[in-house]
């Protein structure tokens, strides 16, 4: 057997490079700066005679929004250490929130309002600095005179990454009358959430239940908790401690699988559909199904059947690489141990061109076993507090403004993706650069966002090019973005911020600002209510105070309390009241508004065959579809790329600046299969060349068995070589997500 | 008597690098510098075979250790509770130790910069203690644990993979885990490791010499010894005559490995 040790991965953490890491980080600091000139920090020198004090505050560094307690230890009015808050609802912190101090500090964050001085898209953009009141006058300005040229839906509200602006960014978009509310949920998350309520019914949207004590087996789908929510994977290595199975479902040999797995099924990216359908096909061959359950709360089962039945496993094991025997013994182990339940993911098998489908034949299978609804199982939430987003109401977010101005019959994706708009009230910005080219979008608040996020980049970077103006809120100037946007204003940090508070089960948390925000910087919920006044929502936008946008949330929760209650509650606020959950919801009429048994779906049960899709014009069964681009059908490209995974230490594209992250991997790597680099000549840390029709990046080869023969992976977000210039715009119909996980590409050495 | 002692729990184990950064933020490390270091191991290719876990190591606290008897200046100090220090006053840099140390947890502290080059250092880097052209290493978190915290590794590790305690404390957490699992003890030192039950111990980087992966460790896992050599002399005969033992304390499991 061969073996193989290397330091974290052999280039990505030796000393050698991490210093290497280092002097290049500190060369950009100094062009940033100006060559020659002194990188100075902001904050000022410390006086390390000054007394510490612990100030509280949660982290928003991933896009997870676990909201991971963190300690701050001030001294002199600066943070000088940063640890995990003990005892909190979630942590400990990861790298990430440990390093967060770093970005704080980091001298070239952004720290003034700035607008543009030479053309757009030149490579490099210039800037002069001027005051926020001169930027809100200018961005109101451009966006009142678009409105009234052109309509309200002619200005994209969006808000990308980190996502606790988007309620404050939705209230504006509500308010100024526009339509055009995007996020960046328009390729995360949202596919899961809409795929589970077509199954299970609406208002049930889940990415699937943690084990509890009394789980006895857990099907995990495409999720790398300790990559993704590091910590959350402690509580799942928890449950296997205690004698829960695991069945994981990943093509690569993550942390997860080492941790948990009893059955590792490596299936090729893109093709799960078939691979759960050959999962429903044991089940239903094999009688472990529920028939009770089955016979009365499911939909559709005998079509189900018919279908599933021409997945056989041998069948499965050509289309998805998964041994026949393999996906029998995970079937076995996850029937015979029951109540199972089911986690999933925002991401992994939803970036796919067939999601739409293959992640409802996903959602099926607990639901065949009977698996739902039981303690253990698939136990839907019950009450809670009546907060979305994150600390905010539907009413402060604006949504009847929303249904009043019937702004879903105006949306620029309602012919585009019916299903998308049939469940949410933010727009599938997928075809964003096509609404740009015929005039229907004109300007942008962009909010935390990064261009590199869309597939076939370049499309969406000539979007933004075109537009008549756009301002952007952010912590760092993002070249790839900022070349294109006329107005840039600097973010306060985590640190910094008091909104939103957070609520933790019926725990609210509100947070004083650790430290005053890095030079003019200020919090995007201020920024947005700022912003709101300028455009004339004075009123509405509590002059602006961010104190009183919290006020009127906690007002419209009508739970009775006040910010004072809030505030004098630095260990969290219990919300007094609740009821525990309770099994059987489906039966005490709990799901539907009507009070009737049952789930909240047309057919009043867990639908096989989607009356909503059929409806709307689609296939009602999860039917399997090849990817768009699969070496099944073409291997001109015979490698499939699978790329928009999680590391621990990165967020999509940010924290690349960051010395304490950027350390473990220093520069962009392909993740290749041993024979497939030996079928290339390719060796360890050869500089190789990815390519396919659309485009080629160049990066540094790591050979791993973490990935199964014949695809590679690659951690998305690099500006020098940017792995969506590779993949494709194929999205997929019901959900509108790209096909990050299953494009195609070849590799060859440099 | 009080003995400190770490385990860490490959099977929990993410390799998300948390006890990296939290050691380099607590200990105030300069740019470029790691107590921690962290490997990967891999073994086999075929689907069903192929196998994968993170090592993070450090310093492992020597019952005897080397690092203190080559020390010619009496900085290195093995303590009564079992922990190996430096004292920076004394410690000249020669570089003896680093050769000396089998397990490559030490390396010299040449830094002169500040993180991303600023003419001045961050708060961060500004609080605790100051100091350069020494060697460093892991110490327990002496100052932390003198206060009855936790390390800043095991407190801040998300995955809930390490564990740390009293050795001679049967209600500490590292004697409660090491009591209820299978451990492989490094050596005569205070650190042992649980590994998943298809990895070969021998892939534990330590044991480096024992089977034909020398090269790729690089001698001894942490250190490249290109670098070092630069900053202190003799340090390339790093790894020459690393022989380390790998004792059980249970180990029933480690034998079916073997065999």
């Amino acid at each position: 057997m061969e073996q193989n040790i290397t330091q974290m991965g052999g280039y990505s953490f030796s000393r050698r490079n991490f210093v290497k890491g280092s002097a290049a980080l500190a060369a950009t600091a100094a062009l940033t700066g100006g060559v020659g000139i002194d990188i100075a920090h902001a904050e000022g020198s410390l006086d390390t005679t000054a007394p510490i004090e612990k100030r509280f505050t949660y982290c928003d560094m991933c896009n997870q929004v676990p909201k991971c307690g963190l300690t701050a230890f001030v001294q002199d009015e600066k943070i000088v250490r940063v640890e995990s808050r003990d005892p909190h609802p979630v942590s400990p912190l990861c790298a990430k929130g440990l390093a967060s101090i770093q970005e704080l500090y980091d001298p070239n964050r952004l720290t003034t309002p700035l607008r543009r001085t030479n053309p757009k898209g030149t490579g490099k953009p210039e800037w002069e600095a001027i005051t926020w009141e001169e930027a809100y006058q200018t961005i109101a300005g451009e966006f009142n005179r678009i409105k009234e040229n052109d309509g309200a839906d002619a200005v994209m509200f969006y808000c990308g990454d980190p996502k606790e602006p988007r309620a404050a960014v939705q209230r504006i978009a509500n308010l100024f009358g526009s339509s055009s509310y995007g996020l960046e949920s328009s390729l995360c998350a949202t596919a899961t959430g809409m795929t589970s309520q077509l199954v299970y019914g609406r208002g049930q949207g889940t990415m699937g239940v943690d084990p509890t004590p009394e789980t006895k087996s857990c099907l995990m789908w495409s999720l790398n908790a300790a990559w993704s929510q590091p910590n959350r994977h402690a509580s799942f290595m928890d449950a296997k401690e205690r004698g829960c199975k695991f069945v994981v479902v990943d093509p690569r040999i993550t942390p997860t699988v080492t941790g948990l797995a009893d059955v590792h099924l490596q299936p090729r990216p893109g093709s799960d559909g078939a691979l759960a359908l050959g999962f429903i096909n044991i089940l239903i061959r094999d009688n472990l199904i529920d028939k009770d359950f089955v016979g009365n709360w499911t939909h559709g089962f005998d079509e189900l059947a018919k279908l599933a039945a021409e997945y056989t496993p041998e069948k499965v094991e050509e289309l998805t690489w998964v041994p026949a025997a393999k996906l029998e013994e995970a079937v076995h182990l996850i029937a015979d141990n029951a109540p199972s339940t089911l986690v999933s993911s925002s991401a992994g098998i939803a970036h796919s061109s067939n999601v739409g489908h293959a992640l409802r034949a996903v959602f099926m299978i607990p639901a065949l076993m009977g698996n739902i609804e039981k303690k253990g199982a698939v136990l839907f939430g019950g009450g809670g507090l009546p907060f979305v987003d994150i600390g905010a109401t539907a009413q402060f977010d604006g949504v009847d403004l929303y249904a009043a101005g019937e702004f879903a019959k105006r949306r620029h994706d309602r012919d585009d993706f019916p299903v998308w708009v049939a469940f949410n009230n933010h727009f599938q910005t997928a075809r964003l650069p096509e609404y740009v080219d015929e005039g229907k979008i004109k300007a942008a608040m962009l909010v935390a966002t990064n261009v590199m996020i869309w597939p076939d980049t370049n499309k969406y970077v000539e979007a933004l090019g075109k537009l008549e103006f756009s301002a952007a809120v952010d912590y760092y100037e993002r070249p790839w973005t900022h070349d294109y946007v006329d107005i840039l204003l600097p973010a306060a940090m985590c640190h910094e911020r008091v909104a939103p508070f957070t609520p933790y089960g019926r725990k609210i948390y509100y947070r004083d600002p650790c430290v005053a925000p890095a030079g003019q910087c200020r919090e995007d919920w201020q920024i947005m209510m700022e912003l709101g006044c300028a455009l004339g929502y004075e009123e509405e936008c509590f002059g602006g105070s961010v104190e009183g946008a919290i006020e009127y949330i906690l007002e419209t929760s009508k739970l009775g309390i006040t910010l004072a209650d809030l505030k004098a509650a630095p260990e969290g606020f219990e919300v007094p009241g609740g009821t525990p959950n309770e099994e059987a919801k489906h039966e005490s009429g709990k799901f539907r508004k009507d009070g009737q048994p049952g789930f909240n779906t047309p057919s009043g049960k867990i639908e096989f065959d989607s009356e909503i899709l059929k409806n709307l014009g689609f296939e009602g069964l999860p039917i399997y579809e090849e990817p768009v681009y699969s070496p099944l059908k073409d291997k001109t490209y015979p490698l499939v790329l699978n790329t928009g995974s999680r590391l621990p230490y990165y967020t999509h594209s940010k924290l690349r600046e960051i010395p304490w992250l950027n350390q473990f991997m220093p520069e962009p790597v392909v993740r290749l299969h041993p024979q497939d680099a030996r079928d290339r000549s390719i060796k360890q840390g050869d500089a190789v060349r990815i390519f396919n029709h659309l485009g080629e990046v160049e990066m540094k080869a790591e050979v791993t068995n973490i990935v199964h023969q014949g695809m590679v992976d690659i951690f998305h977000g690099w500006r020098q070589a940017n792995i969506n210039l590779l993949t494709t715009r194929d999205f997929d119909p019901i959900t509108g997500f790209p096909p990050f996980r299953c494009g195609v590409c070849e590799v060859e050495a440099k | 008597m009080t003995k400190w002692g770490m385990l860490i729990d490959l099977k929990r184990c993410a390799g998300c690098g948390a006890c990296v950064v939290a050691c380099q933020l607590q200990n105030n490390q300069s740019p470029g510098v790691s107590w921690v270091k962290l490997d990967v191991a891999e073994w086999g290719e075929a689907v069903g075979e192929a196998g994968r876990a993170y090592i993070p190591h450090a310093c492992m606290h020597c019952e005897n250790p080397e690092c203190v008897a080559v020390c010619p200046t009496g900085a290195s100090q093995k303590q009564e509770d079992g922990v190996v220090t430096v004292e920076y006053e004394a410690c000249i840099a020669c570089g003896q130790c680093i050769t000396a140390c089998p397990y490559g947890a030490r390396e010299v502290n040449n830094a002169t910069e500040n993180y991303f080059g600023a003419t001045e250092k961050a708060p961060y880097e500004a609080y605790g203690i100051q100091r350069t052209r020494v060697v460093e290493k892991c110490i327990f978190c002496r100052e932390r644990v003198a206060e009855g915290l936790n390390t800043a590794c095991a407190s801040n590790c998300p995955a809930k993979a390490r564990f740390f305690g009293d050795l001679d404390d049967p209600t500490s957490d590292i004697s409660k885990r090491l009591a209820e699992t299978d451990c492989i003890q490094i050596d005569d030192t205070s650190f042992y490791f649980s590994i998943p039950a298809n990895m070969d111990q021998n892939l534990l980087p330590f044991a480096a010499t024992k089977n034909e992966y020398v090269e790729t460790t690089k001698a001894a896992p942490g250190i490249d010894p290109v670098v070092a050599t630069a900053g202190v002399v003799g340090v390339a005969a790093i790894g020459v005559g690393v022989g380390i033992g790998i004792k059980k304390s249970k180990d029933k499991k480690a034998k079916e490995a073997k065999n």
